[in-house]
């Protein structure tokens, strides 16, 4: 399973800076945060320049929704919202392939609104999409947006209607991005988790490629559905897709934030003031990031100071968090379902483990602690290997 | 327009085997034919005639061969009527009545010309849509014969269920989710590799995974829609890999199951070097 950076604020210089550690990089631009038009072609180049690609999300998600720098962009409609939603949308594909073609993407992704139950109508609504974007993307790889809104993945039959609706689209592939219940970063619902791993395996079972956006180190498990490639980035608002992210230009208080370490091996993060914690207890150690995932952003953390005293940033908190995953991404997917089953249950179980020795130690990660969420992602990983895991056996 | 008795005339050791309410249906000796069934439907309704046009347009060489169709006056009315083949053989339902299930070779048997069949109706856009032991004659030699084609469905051509209906046509128990919810952008052959999946693992366990301890036919549909079938291990299934397919067969939604008859064949061939047949028995 690949990795792909998923541009929040203030992540062009980052997008540059990893492509050049990592020696490529795959960036799914946001016209959010790179506008007008004109200014993603010299980012397009820029990547490229240090092995990077990119491919573009219009963020048509709510075209009705004022968003001021949405609004700056050539191809944002301005009236007829309607026609747009209903489908009709050559005219606006048209101009999204320009743009895909002056940038230079790697695939075109077909816009779409977000969705709150599926229907035969948006069904479709997607197909049409697909139509016209056919004739629009002059040969170029086509990837739709499956857009959906918190309760779609909470039923088995919504994600069938889905797959079944899939079928019919003449696409190469789908780019999903989905709400999370409850608005909860880490998602506390194994049936939500093992149905997106049903949707991407469905889709996936279909030939068709499949990148989720906006996911974090818990959709890991989408490697045993076999799923493309995930996205994440620097704040949480790009590593869980939140409509209202599509509402507000407001970006996150500087007031309120706060330094994170990712514990890759823990499948958790936690404030720095918590690796002194740690620190004191001199059970550091324990945090340090593994051997393969060593990297210099972090190091300086476990270099014998107390960990707040040292220059660790939050721009060296990001990095390290999108290096790591990128790794675990990589390390995810195995020759053959059966192994890349026991992988992630092993990761779960040891992240499991080393989480009851912080515990121990009264070092949590808080909100963004992978302890209950261990047994989640244990639940839905079951869950899918019984629903899906024969056929997926077969086909790996 | 010749009477039905002098049809009868013709024949010898006539016997009623059934009667429902679309056709009665006799056996019987033909002068030419041999031993035959005769099919008397009391309407020719759309149904009737596509079961019909499906037996004589295609060749399918589990399905029995159509004879002669023609009319007769029957109780006094212009009635269809259709000769065919009789298969010899054992109706598959009595057998499971008797308490008889199969060994994992014959289910492997079984499956396999199951799926086979299925791939043949998948190349004329067929969905049998009714597959269950009623439907099926098992002959000595172990040869898998399918009958009826009443709610057939043939793909791309106008259905005959109206869109709003409530349900389609099924047997509970046997058919597809898709089916009875009558979803029919959704049903292909993989409702029939449901069917066929359901009705292996019944003649491995003894029991129907839904209608077992079923108080309606509501019961047994919305068990059809939430219980996953349990799975057992079958002596000589090494590995689980044939109960494996036929759980991957009876998947709640078709995205679950094998695309289709030719990916499922594909599966049984990779898990019979795993499946040892010495000692097979539950």
């Amino acid at each position: 399973m690949k990795f792909y950076l998923q541009m929040g604020h203030g992540m062009q210089a980052m997008c540059k800076d990893l492509s050049a550690a990592w020696g490529e990089a795959t960036v799914i631009l946001s016209p959010q945060n790179i506008h007008p038009t004109n200014k993603l072609k010299p980012f397009a180049d820029s990547m490229r320049k240090v092995g990077g690609s990119v491919l573009f999300d219009p963020q048509l998600y709510a075209p009705r929704i004022y968003q001021k720098n949405l609004q700056t962009h050539d191809y944002w409609p301005q009236s007829d919202f309607t026609s747009i939603e209903m489908g009709d949308c050559s005219d606006l594909l048209i101009k999204l392939a320009n743009i895909n073609s002056t940038i230079g993407s790697e695939a075109f992704i077909l816009p779409s609104s977000i969705i709150n139950k599926i229907d035969e109508r948006w069904g479709k609504v997607q197909r049409a999409i697909a139509d016209q974007a056919r004739a629009a993307a002059s040969g170029q790889r086509t990837l739709l947006t499956i857009a959906l809104g918190k309760d779609v993945l909470s039923e088995d039959t919504q994600v069938e209607s889905i797959i079944q609706s899939a079928e019919n689209w003449d696409v190469d592939g789908v780019y999903i991005v989905c709400e999370h219940p409850e608005r909860y970063y880490l998602v506390d619902k194994p049936l939500w988790v093992a149905n997106l791993l049903s949707l991407v395996a469905g889709i996936k079972r279909q030939g068709k490629e499949v990148v989720v956006g906006y996911a974090n180190h818990q959709m890991l498990p989408l490697a045993l559905a076999k799923c493309d490639a995930i996205a994440a980035g620097n704040f949480l608002n790009v590593r869980w897709f939140q409509p209202e992210h599509f509402k507000t230009t407001e970006s996150d208080d500087p007031s309120r934030r706060t330094t994170w370490f990712y514990c890759p091996q823990a499948l958790s993060e936690f404030k720095v003031t918590y690796l002194d914690v740690a620190h004191r207890a001199g059970i550091l150690g324990r945090l340090a990031t593994p051997t393969q995932m060593a990297n210099e952003y972090s190091s300086v953390l476990f270099g014998g100071a107390m960990p707040s005293s040292t220059n660790y940033k939050e721009g060296d908190s990001f990095k390290h968090y999108l290096h790591c995953l990128r790794i675990q991404c990589e390390m995810a997917s195995k020759p053959t379902y059966t192994e890349t089953l026991n992988s992630q249950f092993a990761q779960l179980e040891t992240a499991a483990q080393i989480l009851t020795g912080l515990h121990d130690e009264r070092i949590k990660g808080q909100d963004r602690d992978f302890g209950e969420i261990c047994d989640v992602n244990e639940a839905a990983i079951q869950i899918f290997d019984k629903e899906y895991g024969f056929p997926m056996a077969q086909e790996w | 327009m010749r009477d039905f008795e002098e049809l009868k005339a013709t024949l010898s050791d006539l016997q009623q085997l059934a009667r429902g309410g679309q056709k009665v249906v006799y056996s019987a000796t033909h002068p030419a034919y041999g031993s035959v069934v005769i099919k008397l439907f009391f309407k020719t309704d759309a149904r009737s005639q596509r079961e019909i046009d499906i037996s004589t347009e295609t060749d399918f060489d589990c399905v029995p061969q159509i004879y002669e169709t023609g009319h007769v006056t029957y109780v006094g009315s212009d009635t269809l009527y259709v000769i065919e083949q009789r298969v010899d053989g054992e109706e598959l339902r009595k057998r499971l009545l008797r308490g008889e299930g199969f060994s994992l070779k014959e289910a492997v048997d079984f499956l396999e010309q199951g799926l086979a069949f299925i791939k043949q109706l998948e190349v004329k856009n067929i969905v049998h849509r009714d597959i269950k032991p009623e439907n099926i004659i098992v002959s000595a030699d172990g040869k898998v014969n399918f009958l009826d084609f009443g709610i057939a469905r043939i793909l791309g051509v106008p259905s005959l269920t109206k869109t709003e209906a409530l349900m389609g046509p099924h047997t509970p128990g046997y058919a597809a989710p898709e089916q009875f919810n009558n979803l029919k952008s959704d049903i292909d052959s993989r409702a029939d590799l449901f069917s066929i999946g359901v009705v292996t693992y019944e003649c491995l366990s003894g029991k129907n995974p839904f209608s077992e301890g079923a108080v309606s036919h509501l019961d047994i549909l919305q068990r059809t829609e939430t219980i996953t079938p349990v799975t057992f291990q079958i002596h000589g299934d090494t590995q689980q890999q044939f109960m494996g397919l036929l759980s991957s067969l009876m998947g709640k939604f078709p995205s679950r199951r094998p695309k289709n008859a030719t990916q499922a064949l594909n599966w049984l061939t990779a898990a019979k070097p795993t499946l040892q047949y010495e000692e097979a028995k539950l």
